[in-house]
């Protein structure tokens, strides 16, 4: 059993080890102590991902835009479910294709909102609010939270298909911010 | 009680929203479900289908009470947080309708009724509403919702925010029906009494008619309405001064009964409007009257 966290052992790693090492079990990946996401294998093949409600590749891929996830292997947990077929040469590739796309994407948003608005950060959501993390409501496509000082927002992005988080340095009006969005087009309206 | 829906939007907050351009953005989504305003202990509902405001609920001790959209809209107090959860038709009009739940039946464990017969009952009567099941540590309270006969979706208050199931397991609401004390209510849908309101709201332009007739003494004021009705007519054909199914003389009003209440109300309004600028008389002397018809005029759709 070994654990760490995606920060400093990526998601291509663990998966290229526990295939090299023909692993069988199942790498739990948690947050805040909430298992949200799960990858299965089989005798070092992979055969089953989740996290939250994606599954197969499109879970693996989501995974892989993340840093913050605790993770542990167990290899007392094999689930029999069976949703990914794929190569995992041809699986790492998509990771590293999708995560190279979502970086270059958040700089376009970037600078996007910058045109209009006093924007902190961009960066792909880490899941740190407990509500993306209950299983039932993550379907979520907008969300704003407050502190003192931050106003913060994350959005469900239908041309990355992911989730993005804005932290702005002044507060802004809701309407204006939806509707900017809107005009833009980064909203997702089917998927979520 | 009303479940969590897949969330569109959710916390934002009050101080940050212009509620009403709020409003127009989701009306120009199309959007169905319902808006959901929580703060001060208590939760606001807005239902709406297509972008169109259907009715409003809000909660109490004792359940659900309606309130008009007029005072939803000017709900949003400081610390309020706003959240839109989508839902398709049939939960709109199911949903939106909660409030009207009366209690009809009581199912106690001991009485052993069989889950399969109860809820082919509900089948076979067309049973709109829905059955409450009473805590128990094992399997916490469940609602089942029916609609005309079908089963809606289900809800059960063990599970974290009360997220409704669209497409619950008729097996599975057998076994939590199973030995357990079972309440049943039934949706009474709110029927208006549309001659009632017809015969206040004409009542209330009548006085706002003869408040304009009085204020514009030195003209002729049968020759102003008339030509104002006419100018109006071609969107409310029973306007039309020739056509004899809109009447107003010696202070009363009086409209042909098969013009429909809603198109009535809305010709009426933009008429009483149109004389007053047409006599440039200020609108807030209609707002006088109208004042103390808020409610009614709010529920259909009448709003300035």
């Amino acid at each position: 059993m070994f654990a760490g966290t995606l920060k400093t052992f990526s998601i291509t790693s663990l998966i290229q080890t526990c295939s090299s090492d023909g692993s069988s079990g199942t790498i739990e990946f948690s947050s805040k102590k909430v298992v949200i996401g799960r990858i299965g294998f089989k005798n070092g093949d992979i055969i089953n991902a989740n996290f939250l409600d994606m599954n197969g590749v499109d879970a693996v891929k989501q995974l892989a835009l993340l840093e913050e996830l605790d993770f542990e292997f167990n290899e007392k947990i094999i689930s029999p479910e069976k949703n990914l077929n794929v190569d995992i040469n041809f699986l790492l590739i998509e990771c590293s294709r999708y995560q190279d796309e979502a970086r270059e994407y958040i700089e376009k948003i970037k600078t996007l909102f910058s045109i209009q608005y006093n924007i902190d950060h961009v960066t792909l959501y880490e899941y740190r609010h407990s509500v993306f993390i209950s299983p039932e409501i993550f379907k979520i496509r907008y969300y704003e939270a407050f502190d003192e000082k931050d106003f913060i927002v994350i959005y469900w992005d239908k041309n990355i298909d992911a989730r993005i988080e804005l932290l702005f340095g002044e507060q802004i009006l809701t309407n204006d911010l939806l509707m900017f969005m809107k005009n833009k087009d980064i909203f997702n309206d089917s998927k979520v | 009680m009303i479940p969590k829906f897949d969330t569109y939007y959710a916390n934002l907050h009050s101080s940050f929203l212009v509620f009403d351009k709020f409003l127009s953005f989701l009306k120009n989504e199309y959007f169905n479900g319902f808006i959901l305003i929580e703060g001060n202990n208590k939760k606001d509902y807005m239902f709406m289908f297509e972008g169109e405001p259907q009715s409003c609920l809000s909660t109490t001790n004792a359940g659900y009470k309606k309130i008009s959209p007029v005072e939803f809209t000017s709900l949003p107090a400081k610390n309020s947080f706003v959240s839109v959860c989508q839902c398709v038709h049939e939960q709109v009009d199911f949903f939106s309708q909660i409030n009207t739940a009366k209690q009809v039946y009581s199912i106690q464990a001991k009485d052993n009724i069989d889950p399969e017969k109860l809820i082919t009952q509900c089948y076979k009567g067309n049973f709109t509403g829905y059955i409450e099941t009473c805590s128990t540590i094992a399997r916490g309270k469940i609602y089942v919702y029916f609609d005309k006969g079908n089963i809606l979706g289900s809800m059960n208050l063990n599970k974290k925010d009360y997220y409704f199931e669209a497409t619950p397991d008729e097996i599975s609401i057998q076994k939590k029906l199973l030995n357990t004390d079972i309440n049943l209510y039934k949706l009474s849908p709110d029927v208006r009494d549309k001659e009632k309101d017809l015969l206040s709201l004409i009542n209330c332009y009548e006085k706002i008619f003869k408040l304009l007739e009085a204020q514009g003494k030195n003209r002729d004021f049968p020759s102003v309405w008339r030509k104002c009705a006419l100018e109006l007519s071609d969107r409310f054909i029973f306007l039309d001064p020739f056509a004899g199914e809109f009447k107003y003389k010696n202070g009363k009003i009086d409209v042909w009964e098969e013009v429909n209440i809603n198109m009535a109300i809305h010709g009426i309004d933009e008429l009483v409007h149109l004389i007053a600028k047409r006599t440039a008389i200020a609108d807030n002397v209609i707002m006088t009257v109208k004042n103390r018809y808020l409610n009614l005029l709010a529920d259909y759709e009448i709003r300035q």
